[in-house]
């Protein structure tokens, strides 16, 4: 699994989500951490879910005075495909640092 | 307020996604406590509307879109016509109010009786069913205007009724086919393996036989109407033989072969007694809509009835005066718009027939299948031994 096979959005719904890996996390609090709209998170937290990298369940106890919240955590696949992928992110990131540094300075003609 | 709307309407919803989905969707909804009031909020739950109608889509993309090209074609072969036509005005209002009703009927159906049930049947049968729909909706609806040239003339139309109190009840049995369709093959009705393949085989194998014999009739320009050609033989076997065999087959396997939660097999025989005869009869209106739809020239003319008496020669059987330059017209249009009004009325009432008839077949299986037991049972008492010679 390649960070190729991620959207930028869902790279950082995975940044999120691996950064405490065993915590339950839920909808509002990845929405904020990762700036994404509801109608953007959730999609994508749906892909992920279908394809085995994200586990998903209800609080256990009824909180008072809110209903109970949907929780999401990466699944062990998920946490090795969100790590491979960002530090994939990471390296081209760096590479392309590089290349831009190693780039001669454009000297204005006077 | 808005955002109370909206929660509303997402958790009203939600039975719309299968519950693998639903869970998502009610996470969401749940999270607004959190997000505090007002603009936030709403902009939170608005994402739920946006989640909801990707999935609908996502889910049934090919069926949508199947429907929407079927369901443009159906407008666009009902909506030209001249405005002196009694049936264009009535056509443009209600082809499209039945395409909308077809379009909501899922919804509806599925509130209620769940799902459509896995598998490539359900799946096909729901499809074909409401492109048989749709096309006889178009071919009625092109019939009646071919045949209503003359309608405004005589005000609303001729013909016993007003083409728009025709159209508007063919437009409703048109519904309740549908929605028939998609009860039948809803996750709900629970039916043994063979029921429904019976059904639709026997009454499409009909159905079929039936138009065959109305398009010989008018290809070879044979007089008379279908009810006189087709025979009551015909008639009689749509109506009662075909119900009563469907019934007693499918009664008898559906003691067998029932799974366990599922309907009882004498009620399984008359649901496909029914099913069976309401699949002829529908296919037999498609295909004399569409045959006449497409070739109107070639209905058998109706001639005027000698005139009683010696009285008006120029008027019709509801005594309208018709002037002489129209009367051919006026028969041609008379004979297009009432060429199919017997498979039309067999759409009512074969299925009524065809529940009596079901009832009695699935009440010979019953008592056959008792007959049966008797014999087998191990309680039951033995055959007299031979007497000594």
């Amino acid at each position: 699994m390649t960070g190729r096979c991620f959207s930028v959005q869902t790279l950082s719904l995975l940044s999120a989500l691996e950064r405490d890996p065993a915590v339950w996390r839920h909808g509002y609090e990845l929405a904020k951490e990762t700036g994404l709209q509801s109608g953007m998170l959730y999609p994508a937290l749906i892909r992920l879910a279908d394809r085995g990298l994200v586990q998903a369940r209800w609080e256990e106890e009824q909180p008072a005075g809110r209903p109970r919240r949907h929780l999401y955590r990466l699944t062990a696949d998920g946490l090795t495909a969100a790590r491979a992928a960002l530090s994939e992110q990471r390296s081209k990131r760096h590479r392309g640092a590089i290349a831009a540094n190693r780039r001669p300075a454009r000297v204005k003609e006077v | 307020m808005l955002a109370r709307v909206l929660t509303g309407l997402l958790m009203r919803s939600v039975w719309l996604l299968p519950a693998e989905r639903a869970e998502w969707l009610e996470g969401l909804v749940a999270e607004p406590a959190q997000t505090g009031a007002g603009r936030s909020r709403v902009a939170w739950l608005l994402g739920g509307v946006w989640l909801l109608a990707g999935e609908l889509l996502r889910r049934s993309a090919a069926r949508v879109l199947t429907f929407i090209v079927a369901a443009g074609i159906v407008v666009w072969l009902i909506w030209p016509g001249r405005s002196s036509d009694a049936a264009v005005p009535v056509n443009r209002v209600l082809v499209p109010l039945l395409v909308a009703e077809l379009a909501l009927l899922p919804l509806l159906v599925r509130r209620f009786y769940g799902p459509r049930r896995h598998g490539w049947l359900p799946r096909t049968v729901r499809v074909v069913g409401y492109l048989v729909v749709l096309a006889t909706a178009a071919g009625h609806a092109v019939e009646q205007r071919e045949g209503q040239k003359l309608g405004a003339y005589f005000g609303s139309g001729f013909g016993r009724m007003p083409v728009a109190a025709n159209a508007a009840i063919f437009a409703l049995v048109l519904a309740g086919y549908a929605a028939a369709i998609l009860i039948l093959t809803s996750r709900r009705v629970r039916l043994s393996r063979l029921a429904l393949p019976i059904a639709l085989a026997t009454g499409t194998l009909t159905g079929v036989a039936l138009s065959a014999r109305f398009s010989v009739h008018l290809w070879s320009g044979a007089r008379g109407t279908l009810v006189v050609h087709l025979g009551l033989g015909w008639w009689g076997f749509v109506a009662l033989g075909l119900p009563l065999l469907t019934g007693f087959m499918v009664s008898r396997l559906a003691a067998r072969d029932t799974p366990a939660t599922g309907l009882s097999p004498a009620r399984q025989g008359s649901l496909a007694a029914v099913s069976a005869t309401g699949t002829a009869v529908l296919v037999l209106a498609a295909l004399t809509a569409v045959t006449i739809a497409i070739s109107p020239q070639k209905v058998p003319l109706r001639t005027p009835p000698p005139p009683p008496n010696g009285g008006c020669e120029s008027c019709d059987p509801v005594n309208l005066t018709i002037p002489s330059d129209l009367r051919h017209e006026y028969w041609v249009g008379l004979s297009i718009a009432s060429a199919s009004r017997a498979p039309d009325a067999m759409l009512v009432i074969g299925p009524m027939f065809a529940l009596f008839a079901g009832v009695l077949g699935t009440g010979l299986a019953e008592a056959s299948r008792r007959i049966g037991n008797r014999y087998d049972s191990p309680h039951s008492p033995e055959p007299p031994s031979p007497a000594p010679t």
